[in-house]
């Protein structure tokens, strides 16, 4: 899939501007503040009907002074053309955003389920540095694209969890639970699992790239599911940490234990009532040459490590959805080493859309069959 | 701007009032309504004095009702033994309409909801409860509450009172698209969720 036409109206520093992209590779480049990032954005937000910086707000996006933003554009897939139009105003008494596809209003659900999109920024290394949130966030945004079912689960379980929080603030909870317990258990469940199977699938892959990318040091990726791992559990070796979930792996053993953890803390739910088992205490943990990343790794270390983990995704999205996502590249090249990153990056262009940008020169191999825009003051043009 | 009369500006307030409508389709109604004839108009508020007059809830199902036990408790050809238990009186209408159901109605008057404040003691919970205790015909409670997180959390929390009472608690099938009411449901999705009703 591609984005073929891009318009963009009122979107960050950007006024008015209209582009047309090449299927392959794009780069824009322009020095920093030129408003290049805010492109990669804004392509963002119309194949998905959200940025991707995953603690940036809908109405963070429209320009300053402005009331509203607006993107249009054209989206190529399996030889079929979608026109899409994503636009959100900042006045109250219109909540939202408006999303519609082929001239019909629909949700980004919708989109998460045609298309798909990673990017590749140096905030990237927020995933192994920051708190378990930005992991889950990680995870959630990416496992959304791969699977629709996914997000509707993300989605019920947010509420059951706030019906089962609110439960435990106004009733002494008994031992049979709550009512949303066993629901609470299904969904729970259902989300575990299928972050499981990509953390399986990231353990090989990602540490496949982390060997080129840092030639030939091992990553290592461990999922800490809070339905099966105690805290005690945490402080075990990863080898018995991943016998306990290997032994676990079965949805149905996954549900028993889900049901056995509340059992265990009940006790604590009821004295702190809030909700302390589920997939919203997930995390993974990240390990370079055994090591926690978190708290033995070099900056560089963990912008080497996100990308892997974020390259692994890609790979992943492919394989679920059967051809490659778009890829955006945010100043990747003044992070990693060019010519150790030069053939990897080079590679991926051969599959999908590429869409860079660099204050740099770009790497030749990819600067070649490139269609490139300079970027000034929020407006690009075409110099090669 | 056009300035209204005070009592057109009443109507449009009350009638802005109602779910759904906005303030501008308030003023179009209200102006509908001062073209109308006088005998139609009359009959509207007629029919609105009435229907809060007359229109009670039956004491044994909570369903809305003339009169009390309502024509569907009071009706002897309906099956006794079985009993659907639903959220609100609307959802009743369509469950009538399937024609394989002929058993007995429990309106509950919502669902478990803490974030909105509604526990059991909310709910006609108590009723059913004594209803199911003290007839002994009754051999099944089929709950049909909408397949949103609150409803399947009350059909949970029913299933673990009714069943130790040796009754048989079925839940009506996912066939209801999620998110979807009963309301909206078609006949034959909802005889589909019927048939395929499963044990809790
Ligand atoms: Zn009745």
């Amino acid at each position: 899939m591609f984005v073929e036409t891009i318009s963009l109206e009122n979107f960050r520093n950007i006024q008015q501007q209209t582009l047309s992209l090449n299927p392959r590779i794009n780069i824009f480049t322009g020095i920093n503040g030129s408003g290049k990032t805010n492109i990669l954005e804004s392509i963002a937000t119309l194949c998905l009907g959200r940025s991707q910086r995953l603690n940036s707000s809908d109405s963070a996006l429209i320009q300053s002074g402005r009331e509203f933003f607006r993107l249009h554009g054209i989206l190529q897939r399996q030889h079929r053309a979608y026109e899409l139009s994503v636009a959100c105003e900042s006045s109250s008494t219109t909540r939202g955003k408006k999303i519609v596809l082929d001239g019909q209003p629909t949700r980004a659900s919708e989109l998460f389920r045609t298309f798909s999109l990673v990017s590749l920024s140096p905030e990237d290394s927020d995933i192994i540095s920051a708190s378990p949130s930005a992991r889950r966030k990680f995870l959630d945004f990416h496992l959304s694209q791969a699977s629709v079912n996914y997000l509707s689960d993300l989605s019920r379980y947010a509420r059951i969890l706030a019906q089962r929080n609110s439960h435990l603030r106004q009733y002494q909870l008994d031992s049979d639970g709550t009512p949303f317990d066993e629901e609470f258990i299904t969904i729970g469940t259902k989300i575990t699992s299928f972050r499981l199977e990509f953390i399986r699938y990231a353990q090989s892959c990602a540490s496949e790239y982390y060997r080129r990318i840092s030639s030939g040091e091992a990553l290592g990726c461990y999922y800490l599911p809070s339905i099966v791992l105690s805290s005690a559990d945490k402080k075990l070796s990863i080898n018995e940490r991943e016998s306990i979930l290997q032994a676990k792996s079965e949805p149905e053993q996954l549900a028993e234990s889900f049901r056995a953890r509340l059992e265990l803390r009940r006790e604590a739910e009821r004295h702190r009532q809030t909700t302390l088992v589920g997939p919203h205490r997930d995390d993974i943990e990240i390990t370079i040459r055994d090591l926690p990343a978190r708290s033995h790794g070099s900056q560089g270390q963990w912008r080497s490590a996100a990308v892997s983990l974020k390259l692994a995704v890609y790979d992943f999205l492919k394989e679920r959805k059967e051809e490659p996502p778009i890829l955006l590249l945010d100043e990747i090249f003044a992070e990693l080493d060019i010519t150790r990153q030069d053939a990897l990056i080079a590679s991926f262009a051969e599959l999908g859309q590429l869409v860079v940008t660099t204050a740099l020169k770009a790497p030749g191999s990819i600067a070649e069959n490139a269609r490139i825009f300079e970027v000034v003051s929020g407006q690009a043009q075409v110099i090669q | 701007m056009f300035r209204s009369a005070a009592t057109v500006d009443r109507l449009i307030t009350l009638l802005g009032k109602l779910p759904g409508v906005g303030r501008k389709s308030a003023g179009r109604l209200a102006f509908h309504i001062l073209k109308m004839p006088i005998e139609e108009a009359t009959g509207l508020a007629d029919a609105i004095r009435e229907v809060k007059e007359k229109v009670g809830e039956c004491q044994v199902c909570f369903n809305i009702s003339e009169s009390s036990p309502c024509y569907i408790c009071s009706d002897p050809k309906r099956d006794q033994s079985v009993i659907c238990v639903v959220e609100e009186a609307l959802d009743v209408p369509s469950i009538e309409k399937v024609d394989s159901f002929r058993g007995l109605f429990h309106v509950l008057g919502g669902r478990l909801s803490p974030l909105d404040g509604i526990g059991p003691e909310d709910l006609s919970i108590k009723a059913l409860l004594t209803r199911v205790n003290e007839n002994d015909n009754i051999k099944e409670v089929i709950i049909a509450t909408n397949p949103s997180v609150e409803g399947e959390a009350t059909a949970v929390y029913l299933s673990k009172l009714i069943k130790p009472m040796d009754i048989s608690v079925t839940r009506i099938a996912r066939g209801i698209p999620v998110g979807a009411d009963l309301e909206y449901a078609d006949v034959v999705t909802l005889s589909q969720a019927l048939e395929g009703r499963r044990e809790f």
